[in-house]
């Protein structure tokens, strides 16, 4: 009996701090299909092993995380890091969802290009996936390819033309650009939007994989399109070819946060810590033909054909005011709808 | 041992309970916390701010665009509604009649849209109707147009789409009905030396009014809230309540908007369909 009891203590000792030094699990957003299955194969597995932890995807869109964690309040994460677009995350990140970035567990934030700020002036926000976005053409269709925004607008290219909804953030960064290029104020959107009215009929794409479609289908000829999506076209055959604005590129970028209410902050930092490694962002761009988004990681040669916007790039790419669009949001749609979508 | 009142009672509750609790959970709850939000004032900053403010459905009802875009819905439910009516009847007439033995595979083919995603199916519209699509295609290749039909990113594009996919809906509403109506009475009726026609307007089409009336409300329904279809199919350019309602409430982060948007909505369709109710059920008393 007492050799029993014996034994039962001593699985006790041996459970019970085996219990309290549980694996911890980080969440993640994610979006579904190639980003997913690159996270789970290539990205997830060696940090999973070097920090005994679980990083598990939340897949889906920005539009779902932002209302659960809305729904979930700030205490609360569903999500430990957050992944998504600066026009999304600059609206979380002035309602107090994201917590301070800390250098001292994040040392490869000092090389990145763009880092966001809260409103207390705390590093917040890394973007940790740069995808430049110009214009594209189908090079057997458009023997002149426009070279500047303002170019759009030439008689030539009239009937030819894809843009996004105003709803998108490519189509968001287009408005802004209007404004920046042909007012010199990227917050004159009524008259942006009148502007682009006079770009009419041009086809409307919800999302960048639509204006692919159309590109690839010959329903428009020219288009706002980032490189990667150029490489991934010329890579199956489309005739496509792409111009750097004149005027400055713009982006879809994603941004890495930590939720305010993560109860695994150290974890959250040292795993965007990896994002930001130079070996990590090497495989982002081996896989997607995205651009470095930190000093000290370069093309390689093999991809240079596919990847026209190196680091040195960087700065040629437009940081627009997220908050002024934000804050405007309704009024802005409401406008697009009226004079755009009619 | 006999059955007490009371237990009879419980047992029917107890029958009760599982979709109640599901309507309770699923319907009311939701309804409620929409209602809720409908009223709260609206932030740029967060979801929404605290108090209650009328101020949602003041600007919602006073807004002409907001109107003109319910009313275009409304009017692209009741086309729906007519064209599937249109389509659908002789088919479910046919099938509610045949004693071939082919029957269940015909219910199959009717069915069939629903067995697909309605994205794919959208896609394979696109792959149709697009300027460069199948149709326009075709067209062009033999000489019959010189320019690409506009098929696609318009109302009728929607409407191809909206058409297709809830038809089912109404041919299945329409079997049931026909299929309750005793052949014997149009046989009656042809004998008497009523023509094919008549004895379908005086038998028939009256008798199979609640067939109607389930089908139509159905495909009413599901179109006026539909979202995807009008979205791929409209291609940004044929706004729709449910289009406006989702920008609102997810792109312009305006909850309380959407919200009040939805319930205005949810009121109006209510109202319509309680008054639809009441005259076709006046019409089926009027029969008797």
């Amino acid at each position: 009996m007492k050799a029993k009891l014996a034994s039962l203590l001593l699985a006790a000792t041996l459970v019970v701090p085996s219990l309290a030094q549980a694996r911890e699990t980080l969440i993640m957003t994610c979006y579904g299909g190639a980003y997913q299955s690159f996270f789970e194969s290539e990205i997830i597995p060696e940090f999973s092993k070097k920090y005994d932890c679980d990083i598990k995807l939340a897949i889906g869109l920005a539009k779902d995380w932002l209302a659960e964690m809305r729904a979930s309040g700030k205490d609360n994460a569903p999500y430990d890091v957050v992944m998504m677009n600066e026009i999304w995350a600059n609206q979380m990140r002035l309602e107090g969802y994201f917590a301070p970035l800390d250098e001292g567990k994040i040392p490869y934030m000092k090389d990145a290009f763009v880092v966001f700020k809260d409103k207390s002036g705390a590093n917040s926000g890394i973007i940790g996936v740069i995808q430049p976005a110009g214009i594209a053409y189908l090079t057997d269709k458009v023997s002149n390819p426009p070279k500047s925004w303002k170019d759009l607008w030439k008689p030539e290219y009239k009937n030819k033309l894809g843009l996004y909804t105003v709803t998108n953030s490519m189509g968001g960064e287009f408005l802004l650009t209007v404004g920046d290029v042909w007012f010199g104020d990227q917050k004159q959107t009524s008259k942006s939007i009148d502007k682009i009215r006079e770009l009419k009929p041009f086809k409307l794409s919800e999302f960048s994989g639509d204006m692919e479609k159309q590109l690839t289908l010959g329903e428009v000829e020219i288009g706002v399109l980032d490189t990667p999506a150029i490489a991934r076209l010329k890579k199956a055959g489309v005739n496509i070819g792409w111009s750097e604005p004149a005027e400055h590129m713009i982006m879809f970028e994603q941004v890495f946060s930590v939720h305010t209410g993560s109860k695994h902050k150290d974890l959250a930092q040292a795993w965007i810590n990896y994002l930001l490694s130079p070996e990590i962002q090497t495989k982002f761009v081996r896989r997607f033909y995205t651009t470095p988004c930190t000093q000290g990681v370069e093309v390689p040669d093999d991809l240079k054909e596919y990847i026209p916007v190196g680091p040195d790039g960087v700065s040629r790419i437009k940081v627009f005011d997220w908050e002024f669009f934000n804050a405007n949001k309704s009024r802005i749609i409401r406008e697009w709808n009226q004079k755009i979508a009619r | 041992m006999a059955v007490t009142k009371a237990q009879q009672a419980g047992s029917r509750l107890l029958l009760f309970l599982p979709a109640a609790l599901w309507i309770m959970i699923f319907f009311v709850l939701p309804y409620t916390f929409l209602g809720y939000v409908s009223f709260k004032p609206t932030s740029s900053s967060s979801a929404y701010l605290p108090g209650f403010t009328l101020d949602n459905y003041v600007f919602n009802l006073t807004d002409s665009f907001f109107w003109v875009i319910l009313a275009e819905t409304l009017l692209e439910g009741v086309a729906t509604v007519l064209i599937c009516l249109l389509f659908s009847y002789p088919l479910a007439y046919r099938l509610a009649r045949s004693r071939s033995r082919h029957r269940s595979l015909l219910y199959m083919v009717v069915i069939s849209p629903l067995l697909v995603g309605v994205v794919i199916r959208c896609y394979g519209w696109m792959v149709l109707l697009a300027d460069k699509g199948l149709i326009n295609d075709l067209l062009l290749k033999t000489g019959i147009i010189d320019a690409p039909l506009p098929l696609m990113y318009n109302m009728f594009g929607v409407m191809v789409g909206l058409v297709q996919v809830y038809m089912p809906y109404m041919v299945i509403s329409l079997t049931g009905a026909i299929q309750r109506i005793n052949p014997e009475l149009e046989y009656t009726a042809r004998s008497l030396g009523a023509s094919r026609f008549t004895a379908f307007r005086k038998i028939t089409l009256p008798m199979s009014l609640p067939g109607i009336m389930s089908g139509s409300i159905l495909v009413f329904v599901l179109t006026i809230s539909s979202y995807a279809i009008p979205l791929l199919l409209g291609g940004n350019k044929t706004l729709t309540t449910p289009l406006l309602i989702v920008q609102t409430a997810l792109d312009a982060f305006d909850w309380p908007g959407g919200a009040s948007m939805a319930v205005i909505m949810f009121v109006i369709v209510v109202t319509l369909l309680s008054l639809y109710i009441k005259v076709l059920m006046h019409a089926m008393r009027g029969m008797k």
